[in-house]
């Protein structure tokens, strides 16, 4: 046996070798255990080069027949000249080549976080393209050792593989080693068909022949490793790396090259998933071939036989940090990129987004830790039909969505509860009615025209045009000032404030702030009834936050080429900022909402009050739940409901249902979003107001106002009133 | 005193003197063939029966007097001569009207002196009060000691101290309110130049327990001129009755116009709910207002309103559509008399209604909204001028915006004082432009220097917390002012003062009003202003002093019987 294994040094030998040695080791568990208990010194024996007589022979042999040969092919040469030229084998223009030479090989476009890390990728074949220079060194001879040992010499042509080749089919051997060098293997893969033929063959030499005129080595190699495809859907080495091994390719150790580099004759085959140890074999091949090459050790060859190959089962990275942002990315990028003329598949872009990972996480932790709160839920919702009529029971989904005030990033982006059951993007896709989470806008729009917090208003029912509101809850014929009102969310005193601003002004307002969704005019909008998204709650919340500046939400910050050249910049803070309302008006918008948390709808947060504002948001029947808050520098809006409407039954809120989760979240990210607190600016007044009555009160609660439109008065008629057990005002005649 | 004119009073007190002289005089010169005793003895002030006994005993007088006539014709038939008159002898006409007199007068001084602390009283023997104390009716037998009982009780009944006595529940539950009427009267003194302290006794009834005690006190000890007091109801029906009895002038501050009315010494000083409810008449009646609805809150503080105003709108020709009664401040009590007055309930109307609710239920239906039953309502019939509204400022607002509710475009309301708060207007409602209430305080800039009251902004409004001090302190104001006009006339008998008092006028348009201060029966002649809402806040329409108010008592009209339901069913909300 030894013998035999110092016959051999070619690849062909090295491969007889290596089937020998399977046959040998039939009956053992293990080739290479094989080799390492029973004949422990046989690598070491059959990796040694001493010259074969056997192949000194064959040269021989071969030499003599091609003297004699020599006539016939002289003979012939006129005769294949002409054959071939007919051909047109030689006539090889640039343009047959320029598929190869002006070749853009695919790229998946990778998306990375706000730290420069990977969370995302689009492609057509999945394909992560390596310049030869970031090719390691052991990849290439890897490479090379098993397809091409001979690459860095040849001309585009093997002359010794062609014969071997064709001697084998002469013998009527299987070619299985084949004499393709690697430029004709690019050449094939992008030029020629399928179909082996003679003709094909010529042209496949003639063409490898130029394309090495016209190409470096480096890059016809940069083309082979990148663009081939490897199996598990990946093309090139890079691509090959994640799908195997789930690591770049510069992290991979010299065994799990090898294994790659194993997978270009055959990927199915060798398919470590589908073929573990014809897998190995073949590694172990490619090993053996780097020893032969000289470009291993025996050491180092033996010991990376011997290392184990830990695979990675495939993990597509769009579904692992921020599924719903990156199919938001897309939908971004696509939109940006149709602008340019191109396309975002596979394109090598670059994808430098807003989103911050560790954010992203912690919403989505407070969704799956309101679990048994959704649950509880759940159990409440009602049925539905279907589209066919059938009566199915809805699911109650969940959505965070959060942004930057200050740029407008960003910065987490929560769609649903599981991506993997559905991949509906709540937060952008879904139309749904705000509820009282509008408020901010029509009270917003009457501080701007100088009604003020401490206004009293006297809750009766209201009919407008017919619209009277459903307001089970309201407790009529009260009173109660414009804040009390927007703390605790009051129906009617909210609608005849919008009767006294009128409807355009307030729906102007609203897209003022940000609503992109056409909003109705119709008096139920100012109760929330027109369907909006939560990007447009958030950016309308975001310019509260922002002191009344709106800044133009991102998602991405900028999309690079494979070349380094920047195809899209967001543009500056400055760029996209406009002022929608005054930095006193946004304040004292922030102070009721503020006291929503402190004493209102959004209780149950009160802790949170001091450094954060926001309102709840109920639909008809519980439908939506929301709870839209802030602080100074972050924004998150929060959503409970089911994608069919169903409604909830029992007492259920958006305080209920979307503040615990806005709370989760927002207290968690404290540690990496640091509030500040909210900044008064100048122009502004405080003072202590009878939340019912309106006037000044020691006992009140504190209400912000422009200055010199603040209440004057110390006491009010309604207190005296009330104070008089509601007998008599100026009670003359009772006593 | 600016106000008051003296100068009439004090020309007009000669007259007065001799008025009260004259049936003395006359009774005197039919007694003369009867007794010179009596003839000297009478003072140009003395007292007279008629003035002691009233027309009761006046009449009964006359028919002692025909029966002492009949039996003057016994004696004439007995003596040809006629009466002779007879020096030492008391003729039993005499005799039997210083018996009178001695029961009518002295019994009842007597009474009232027996509710004295006699533990903590002095007596005083030179006191005329006391002395009359002291007679008896056999005092009347002799001519002697008739002449000295007859002096004695005109002396007793006529001593005072030129001091105003003021009875006012000063600590208990509307201790509030009477401290500000004390205040009240204190500005006015001080405005008059005269100490307060020395020129009144103020007593507090609810210490004591015992208002009798109270005036007792003031009458024997203190020898006051007259009393005012009589804020709460039981210390008005002793003012009253006593004033009667003891012949003491009195001014009662009791919003019951009729508390004083036994009495011909008790004058009614209090804003006059009656003058009120005619003033709204007569501006309905101005204003062309004559089917007029009327929403009465069910605790009856507007009964006596309503029933005024109900007579003045009859007297007029005017017509009650409606008399709604209702609970404040429930929801449910309100709209169903709302529903009542616009006729949305009617029986006629249930097809109409059945309909709508129909319509409503599948709109709700299809704009996947809630039904609530509450929010259907049908078109209002309003077949009525006005809504008659006796009820605050507060009930007032949610009335307007349920009426709105019921889509009723434009309404005249009507209201009460209690309709006056800057409340009413801001936010300013449009719905109640054109409706108009009625007050008895009319620009609070035209108050008397000495009642203090910040206003706010306008003239009509003063700091709500203030309000009842403002009103309280001019009741004790205008109390003062004619208590220190009592009083400061010290020379003048106590029993005449009273023609003084209905003399009284006033030529301060601003605040009293012009004319006499107490109209002949006695009532408070305080004027009313009418209010109307208008271009965003209150107009000063009108002020009524000389209003066409019968003298007699009101008839009281009953309530109709038109209730709502609701109000008789339900409970007013309990508040959570």
């Amino acid at each position: 046996m030894l013998t035999q294994i110092f016959a051999f040094s070619t690849e062909e030998n090295i491969s007889h070798f290596t089937r020998k040695l399977l046959v040998s080791n039939q009956e053992s568990k293990s080739s290479f255990t094989s080799y390492r208990s029973s004949e422990p010194n046989a690598i070491e024996t059959s990796l040694k080069r001493p010259r074969s007589k056997k192949a000194k022979l064959f040269v021989r042999v071969l030499r003599t027949m091609f003297v004699l040969g020599l006539a016939i092919t002289i003979g012939g040469g006129i005769f294949g000249y002409l054959w071939v030229s007919e051909l047109g084998l030689f006539d090889v223009t640039d343009d047959q080549l320029s598929t190869i030479v002006n070749l853009k090989p695919e790229d998946n476009s990778l998306v990375y976080d706000r730290d420069g890390k990977k969370i995302g990728e689009f492609f057509n074949t999945y394909n992560i393209y390596i310049p030869y220079n970031k090719l390691p060194k052991n990849m290439i001879d890897a490479i090379i050792a098993i397809e091409d040992r001979n690459f860095w010499t040849h001309e585009g042509f093997d002359p010794k593989g062609i014969m071997r080749a064709a001697l084998s089919k002469l013998k009527g051997d299987r070619i299985e080693q084949g004499a393709s060098t690697i430029t004709q293997q690019v050449v094939r893969h992008y030029l020629l068909p399928k179909e082996k033929t003679i003709q094909r063959k010529l042209k496949e030499i003639s063409l490898s022949w130029h394309l090495e005129k016209k190409l470096t080595k480096e890059k016809i190699l940069e083309i082979y490793v990148n663009n081939m495809f490897l199996g598990n859907g990946s093309y090139g080495v890079g691509a090959a790396s994640f799908r195997y091994f789930g690591k770049p390719l510069n992290k991979l150790k010299l065994n799990e090259m090898a294994l790659i580099a194993g997978l270009f004759q055959s990927p199915s085959r060798y398919n470590p998933s589908r073929h573990p140890k014809l897998a190995k074999k073949r590694q172990t091949l490619v090993l053996k071939s780097m020893y032969a090459a000289k470009m291993l050790n025996f050491p180092q060859t033996q010991k990376n036989i011997k290392e184990k190959l830990e695979y990675k089962d495939y993990q597509p990275i769009n579904t692992t940090t921020a599924p719903y942002f990156i199919d938001y990315i897309k939908d971004q990028s696509q939109t940006i990129l149709k602008a340019q003329g191109k396309n975002v598949d596979s394109q090598g872009l670059r994808i430098y987004t807003t989103i911050d990972t560790k954010m992203q996480r912690l919403a989505e932790d407070a969704i799956a830790e309101s679990k048994e709160l959704l649950d509880q839920a759940q159990s409440r919702v009602g049925q539905v039909k279907d589209n066919k009529g059938k009566v199915k029971q809805a699911t109650l989904e969940a959505a965070v969505l959060s942004v930057d005030p200050k740029n407008g990033e960003i910065l987490t982006m929560v769609g649903g509860r599981d991506y993997a059951k559905t991949k509906f993007n709540r937060t952008y896709q879904a139309m749904r009615s705000p509820g009282s989470a509008f408020k901010p806008i029509v009270f917003g729009l009457a501080l701007e025209k100088k009604m003020k917090w401490s206004d009293v208003i006297y809750v009766s029912p209201v009919s407008i045009n017919n619209y009277r509101p459903h307001t089970p809850d309201e407790d009529f014929l009260t009173e109660t000032t414009m804040m009390r009102a927007f703390y605790r969310s009051m129906n009617t005193p909210t609608i005849e404030i919008g009767q006294k601003l009128g409807l355009g002004p307030v729906v102007e307002h609203a897209k003022k702030l940000g609503v992109r969704s056409p909003v109705k005019e119709e008096f139920g909008s100012m109760l929330g009834s027109s369907d909006l998204t939560m990007m447009d709650l958030a950016r309308v919340y975001a310019a509260f936050a922002n002191e009344g500046n709106l800044v133009e939400q991102i998602s991405i910050r900028k999309i690079v080429d494979r070349d380094g050249k920047v195809l899209y910049k967001a543009p500056e803070v400055s760029q996209r900022t406009t002022r929608v309302m005054s930095p006193q008006i946004a304040y004292l918008m922030t102070q009721g909402m503020r006291a929503v948390l402190s004493m209102g709808t959004g209780y149950t947060s009160a802790k949170l009050s001091g450094i954060a504002a926001g309102k709840t948001g109920t639909s008809n029947d519980a439908a939506d739940n929301w709870f839209c808050g802030y602080t100074n520098n972050h924004v998150a809006i929060t959503w409970v409901g089911t994608d069919e409407h169903a409604p909830i039954q029992g007492d259920v809120t958006g305080g209920k249902l979307a503040l615990p989760i806005w709370d989760r979240y927002l207290t968690k990210s404290f540690d990496i979003r640091k509030p500040l607190g909210f900044r008064a600016p100048s122009g502004l007044t405080t003072t202590f107001i009878h939340p019912k009555f309106g006037n000044r009160s020691p006992q009140g609660v504190r209400m912000y106002f422009l200055r010199g439109n603040e209440p004057e008065a110390d006491s009010s008629a309604l207190e005296v009133l009330s104070q008089s057990n509601e007998t008599s005002y100026r009670n003359l005649f009772v006593h | 005193m600016n106000d008051l004119n003296l100068s009439s009073v004090l020309i007009k007190k000669a007259l007065t003197y001799a008025v009260t002289l004259l049936p003395f005089v006359a009774a005197c010169s039919s007694r003369t063939q009867q007794s010179e005793v009596v003839l000297k003895d009478t003072p140009s002030n003395a007292i007279t029966m008629e003035e002691v006994t009233g027309n009761e005993v006046t009449k009964a007088k006359k028919i002692r007097k025909k029966k002492s006539i009949s039996k003057k014709e016994k004696n004439s038939a007995n003596t040809a001569a006629g009466p002779k008159k007879v020096r030492g002898v008391v003729s039993p006409k005499a005799k039997q009207q210083c018996l009178d007199l001695v029961a009518k007068v002295v019994i009842p001084y007597r009474e009232l002196f027996s509710k004295l602390n006699l533990a903590t009283y002095t007596k005083d023997p030179n006191s005329a009060v006391e002395q009359m104390l002291q007679i008896t009716p056999e005092a009347c037998d002799k001519p002697d000691t008739y002449r000295s009982a007859v002096a004695l009780i005109n002396a007793g009944t006529n001593d005072h101290s030129g001091r105003l006595g003021i009875m006012l529940p000063l600590t208990g539950k509307n201790n509030q309110l009477t401290t500000y009427i004390a205040k009240g009267m204190r500005a006015a003194f001080a405005e008059s130049g005269q100490n307060f302290e020395t020129s009144t006794l103020l007593k507090d009834t609810s210490a004591s327990g015992n208002p009798e005690r109270v005036l007792a006190e003031l009458v024997f000890k203190d020898r006051v001129t007259a009393v005012v007091g009589g804020f709460e109801n039981l210390d008005a029906q002793v003012l009253a009755k006593w004033s009667e009895r003891l012949m003491l002038p009195v001014v009662i501050t009791n919003h019951d116009r009729n508390a004083g009315a036994a009495s011909r010494y008790a004058y009614m000083l209090y804003p006059d709910e009656m003058r009120l409810a005619y003033t709204l008449a007569a501006e309905a009646q101005r204003r062309g207002i004559k089917r007029v609805a009327i929403l009465k809150p069910v605790n009856n503080k507007s009964d006596s309103l309503v029933n005024y105003f109900k007579q003045a709108l009859l007297a007029q020709g005017g017509q009650v559509s409606f008399d709604l009664i209702y609970t404040s401040g429930n929801f449910d009590s309100m709209q169903a008399v709302s529903r009542t007055m616009f006729k949305v309930d009617a029986a006629e109307r249930v097809d109409e209604y059945r309909s709508a609710y129909r319509k409503a239920k599948k709109q709700a239906e299809a704009q996947n909204a809630p039904f609530d039953p509450r929010m259907v309502v049908l078109k209002p019939i309003v077949n009525f001028d006005a809504v008659f509204l006796p009820d605050d400022f507060r009930t007032a607002r949610h009335f307007a915006k349920l009426f709105k509710f019921h889509q009723v475009d434009k309404l005249t309301m009507m209201g009460n004082h209690e309709w006056r708060s800057p409340a009413l207007v801001e936010p300013y409602d449009s719905f109640l432009e054109g409706s108009f209430f009625a007050d008895f305080i009319g620009s609070y800039s035209a108050l008397p220097a000495a009642i203090s009251a910040q206003t706010l902004g306008s003239p009509f409004f003063v700091q709500p917390s203030s309000v009842l001090a403002v009103d309280f302190q001019l009741i004790g104001y205008r109390a003062g002012k004619v208590g220190n006009m009592i009083t400061s006339d010290k020379s003048t008998k106590r029993r005449t003062l009273i023609q003084n008092i209905d003399n009284l006028t006033s030529n301060n348009s601003s605040f009293f009003g012009t004319g006499l201060v107490f109209e002949k029966s006695r009532q408070s002649n305080w004027p009313t202003y009418v209010f109307g809402i208008a271009n965003g806040g209150l107009a000063l329409e009108k002020e009524h002093t000389n209003l066409n108010i019968p003298s007699a008592a009101p008839k009281i009209i009953e309530t109709s019987k038109i209730k709502s339901s609701a109000t008789l069913v339900l409970q007013p909300k309990q508040k959570t």
